[in-house]
């Protein structure tokens, strides 16, 4: 009777063990595969391609001549306004440069990352001066190909 | 409608021109006496009260804005509603943001004005943004409304909108939201005034 009653409970106590173990062992698991699961998805999030973007802009000026600025006048504004507002990593990773400016149009192609294109809709805002000329920098329209770009050039 | 709702220096035909380019299509500032339309932009009258001067102007026809210097400015704030279309907080003459203010501010329910000059000139003189992101954060949670204006005092210093919008995002706040910002919200503000 003492034998059957100690076997029993000695069975009672070994299931309890296992299921204590088996619930542990299967938390331990799922958790590890949350893990995975997070880590994966940031990485992935962090190895998005920045992709390029064509960005044309027009150039209007509030007082002097257009005709006194040119590519290299844009592209030093860009940069040192760039470089004033994200240092020079940033405009490194941002990478903006000029791919076309029409000078008698006052209008230019300017190309960039994409994870960078409302910085760099900021940076051309706080352009106000090119060469002396007080000017406002207008985005128009951003798109994916310089193809694209040139041809909504060509229409404004 | 592009809406540029806080223009602080005098509106001529020149700035209306260049206005027109930025693709502004209404302007509120303080200089007009009346809503009028110029070379196709509406121009709205903007009155910025102080809170003992709110109940003198309950009935001006404009935009009304309430510059708020201190936290007492909200208390017993339910008399406010009607009397005013936006709030402004002058953070800079507040001592502290409490939480008994921010609630003040949320229970008030009108949009909260942020100016793209004093934001981007705090960026880049390297002043905190804390309450700034205070606000911009309790408007990503849907607590209370956004706008953003301009807040130039003259030609060269007025913005194109996607310069706002661009400057918002860069300081989180989702597109979609930032867009609702500049846009959406001043020209519902622009249409129940004018």
């Amino acid at each position: 009777m003492s034998l059957e009653y100690v076997l029993l409970v000695s069975a009672v106590a070994v299931s309890l063990v296992s299921l204590y173990l088996s619930m542990s062992s299967w938390l331990k698991a799922r958790r590890a595969v949350f893990l995975v699961r997070s880590t994966l998805g940031s990485s992935r999030a962090k190895l998005t391609k920045p992709r390029k973007r064509y960005l044309v802009f027009e150039v209007i000026a509030v007082s002097g001549d257009l005709s006194h600025i040119k590519k290299d006048h844009v592209e030093k504004a860009v940069q040192k306004t760039c470089q004033l507002l994200y240092g020079v990593v940033g405009y490194g990773a941002a990478r903006p440069s000029l791919v076309y400016y029409n000078e008698s149009k006052g209008a230019g192609i300017l190309a960039f990352k994409h994870v960078w294109r409302n910085h760099v809709f900021l940076v051309l805002s706080l352009i106000r001066e090119i060469n002396g000329v007080r000017v406002f920098v207008v985005p128009i329209v951003t798109t994916g190909t310089r193809k694209k770009a040139l041809k909504v050039l060509e229409k404004t | 409608m592009v809406v540029d709702l806080c223009f602080k220096g005098a509106v001529d035909g020149n700035l209306v021109r260049y206005a027109l380019r930025l693709g502004y299509r209404a302007i509120a500032y303080c200089g007009a006496s009346s809503t009028e339309e110029v070379g196709g932009i509406r121009l709205v009258p903007r009155y910025e009260l102080r809170r003992d001067t709110v109940s003198k102007f309950r009935n001006l026809r404009g935009f009304r804005v309430l510059v708020v210097e201190s936290k007492d400015d909200l208390k017993a704030y339910p008399r406010l509603a009607g009397s005013i279309d936006s709030i402004k907080i002058e953070f800079s003459q507040l001592s502290d943001v409490s939480k008994d203010f921010l609630r003040r501010v949320i229970g008030l329910g009108v949009p909260v004005e942020v100016e793209f000059s004093e934001l981007i000139n705090r960026l880049l003189s390297g002043y905190p943004l804390d309450y700034y992101y205070l606000v911009l954060r309790l408007y990503v949670r849907k607590k209370i409304r956004v706008y953003v204006c301009s807040g130039a005092t003259d030609l060269s210093n007025m913005v194109h909108p996607t310069a706002m919008l661009a400057l918002i995002s860069v300081l989180g706040v989702p597109e979609e939201l930032a867009a609702k910002a500049v846009f959406k919200v001043p020209s519902e503000l622009i249409s129940n005034v004018a």
